[in-house]
């Protein structure tokens, strides 16, 4: 069963190509991760697949409904959490939740039973008649996913859902969205420009300047790099990468103020790299992260220039 | 269809509860025009009739009220559309136009009740309209809030930031509140300023209210200028006219991207804000919400 599938699908503002044409599968009950730094066109493939943005090419279907020709299906078939929260700060937890499930046209039973367990699956029931105003971020952000699913969407769009967040709280909402797919079925679409952080997913699609540039599982692409990575950092850079070239024969990469290196077995690299220890260099040997792999496939990092 | 119209009438009236400000204003605008203006302007303008120029002015506070509210409700609007539930309606199994009425309406209720909360004034001022009078009248604050709320939706279709709104308050909604007929006959006004009185919604909306009010009374040169007939006729019109605009420009494909893809300036310090994230561990699953409530979050959100 495919929950989304895209094709060619491309938006342009007036002269600027924002997504270029992309091709997407995602499969029901999947949870699937949209990788890419700012402004690569995450946001903008989402508001397509939302039916808030109509496609300038290429054609997609969500949950078998196309989006330009049945937004209405596509809308009844989704959640979506947005990049800012959409929360009434004046309003209490229970109240925002309310305006939701009016929204979608639920009975009064039916929406007091639902609000009530969204609001216990996130531990905020002590909190239901407090005003969101007082919430920490954390708690802001718990409360707008338990309004995306409170109509019980059969595929979620989340657009950097653990932005603005803190660790601790960036994770929770990690476990909660991989248990919420594991448990109900749901398919999970989310954006993300932490790389790191899309370890869980079950196959992530990264895109870079418009278009995909690699998709697979996370675990398949990391091992498509062909092993491990070696990190170098050094005072002064320059001049170390012609080091490293001639002393492994291997082309290293700058990111930042680290020297990567790529290799495919770190234990007959590592001793040719040991004599430039003796002028202040670090090495340290790295598993490859997705973010590694972003950066061997666009050459740049995650961030350029942040 | 109806549950996001209640959803969205409800929202905006808790919202105006909860702000105190709001409330107060509600109150404290109007009774100052009244006390202050209606005082100093009773020894200027010449009473012909049995009508008191404090009497003759109250419609015109009513309009004032829901002049503000039905304004403020539309550039909230724009700022619901960037940040707030509106977005939810737009991916709600709604047709577009939806989104609208229900933001109109709310905003024209929303109008009518702070008029509503203002109506002692008419037998503090001496009136005592009847039973029926009472009921035009508040036909005629529905009446009048419904097209000025049209108004607003279709200024805040066009507005892309709330940045705008010293701009709307100077050059719409003061010149729309003096043309009017609020402080003195539309009549009295000079011929060439006629065309604009003509062309303010709240002139006809204030003329109305007038007649219920000031019925059974002699108001001489203090009272309507227009029929009542043809007061409902161009309110009428003018919702109707204004409402489609407002409809059409709201769900108008470009326009909307436009909104939506101008990043809050609170996104970049947001996304800025946070360090690297750690590498996720596997940790025992347990409510999300339960060990964010410690912690206190420096995130603003403005709403």
């Amino acid at each position: 069963m495919t929950a989304i599938a895209a094709a060619g699908l491309g938006r342009d503002y007036g002269a600027v190509r924002a997504v270029d044409a992309i091709d997407l599968e995602v499969r029901t009950g999947e949870f699937f991760g949209f990788l890419g730094p700012n402004g690569a066109g995450k946001t903008t493939t989402i508001r397509m697949l939302t039916t808030l943005l109509r496609p300038t090419r290429g054609h997609a279907e969500v949950a078998g409904r196309n989006v330009e020709t049945d937004p209405l299906g596509v809308r009844r078939e989704i959640g979506v959490v947005f990049q800012e929260t959409t929360l009434d700060l004046d309003l209490t937890a229970e109240e925002n939740l309310r305006f939701c499930t009016r929204l979608y046209g639920l009975s009064r039973k039916e929406s007091k039973l639902r609000i009530g367990e969204a609001l216990s699956l996130f531990g905020l029931e002590d909190r239901r008649r407090d005003r969101v105003r007082s919430f920490s971020g954390g708690m802001r952000r718990a409360l707008d996913l338990a309004r995306g699913i409170l109509h019980r969407p059969s595929v979620l769009f989340l657009d950097e859902p653990t932005l603005g967040l803190d660790p601790t709280q960036r994770r929770r909402i990690w476990e909660y969205l991989r248990r919420l797919c594991n448990e109900s079925g749901t398919t999970l679409f989310l954006t993300t420009h932490y790389m790191e952080e899309a370890d869980p997913c079950d196959r992530v699609a990264i895109i870079a300047r418009g278009s995909i540039v690699a998709a697979g599982a996370p675990l398949t692409l990391k091992r498509g790099l062909g092993g491990e990575s070696i990190e170098l950092t050094a005072e002064r850079l320059d001049g170390l990468a012609a080091r490293v070239r001639s002393l492994t024969g291997v082309e290293p990469k700058t990111i930042g103020d680290v020297l990567s290196l790529i290799v495919d077995d770190a234990a007959a690299v590592l001793p040719l790299l040991l004599p430039l220890t003796a002028y202040g260099v670090e090495v340290r040997l790295s598993r490859p992260t997705l973010e590694d792999v972003f950066v061997a496939l666009t050459g740049q990092p995650e961030e350029p220039a942040a | 269809m109806i549950g996001a119209i209640v959803a969205v009438v409800v929202r905006e009236f808790l919202r105006f509860v909860r702000q105190r400000g709001r409330l107060l204003s509600t109150f404290a605008r109007p009774l100052l025009w009244l006390v202050v203006i209606g005082s100093g302007f009773e020894r200027v303008v010449p009473t012909e009739g049995t009508v008191s120029y404090k009497q003759f002015l109250l419609p015109g506070i009513f309009g004032m009220v829901i002049l503000f509210s039905t304004m403020l409700s539309a550039l909230a609007t724009v700022h619901d559309r960037e940040f707030g539930p509106i977005r939810m309606l737009l991916v709600a199994p709604l047709p577009r136009p939806v989104a609208v009425v229900a933001k109109t309406l709310s905003s024209a209720l929303l109008g009518v009740f702070q008029a509503v909360l203002l109506l002692p004034l008419i037998w503090i001022l001496g009136l005592h309209p009847s039973a029926r009078s009472l009921l035009e009248l508040l036909g005629a604050l529905v009446l009048c809030a419904l097209a000025l709320s049209s108004l607003g939706m279709l200024i805040a279709s066009r507005m892309r930031s709330i940045e705008n709104f010293a701009g709307v308050m100077n050059f719409l909604m003061f010149p729309m509140f003096f043309l009017s007929s609020a402080l003195y006959p539309a009549s009295s006004l000079p011929g060439f300023l006629q065309p604009l009185v003509r062309a303010d919604p709240l002139t006809y909306g204030i003329d109305l209210m007038r007649h219920p009010l000031l019925h059974g009374l002699y108001p001489a040169n203090l009272g309507s200028d227009y029929t009542v007939r043809f007061d409902i006729l161009v309110l009428a019109a003018l919702t109707v006219v204004l409402f489609a605009l407002a409809a059409l420009l709201f769900g108008e494909e470009d326009h909307l991207a436009r909104i939506l893809l101008t990043e809050p300036p609170k996104t970049r310090s947001r996304a800025e804000a946070p360090g690297r994230p750690p590498s996720p561990r596997p940790a025992p699953i347990e409510p999300v919400g339960s060990a964010l409530h410690d912690e206190q979050h420096p995130v603003a959100h403005g709403q």
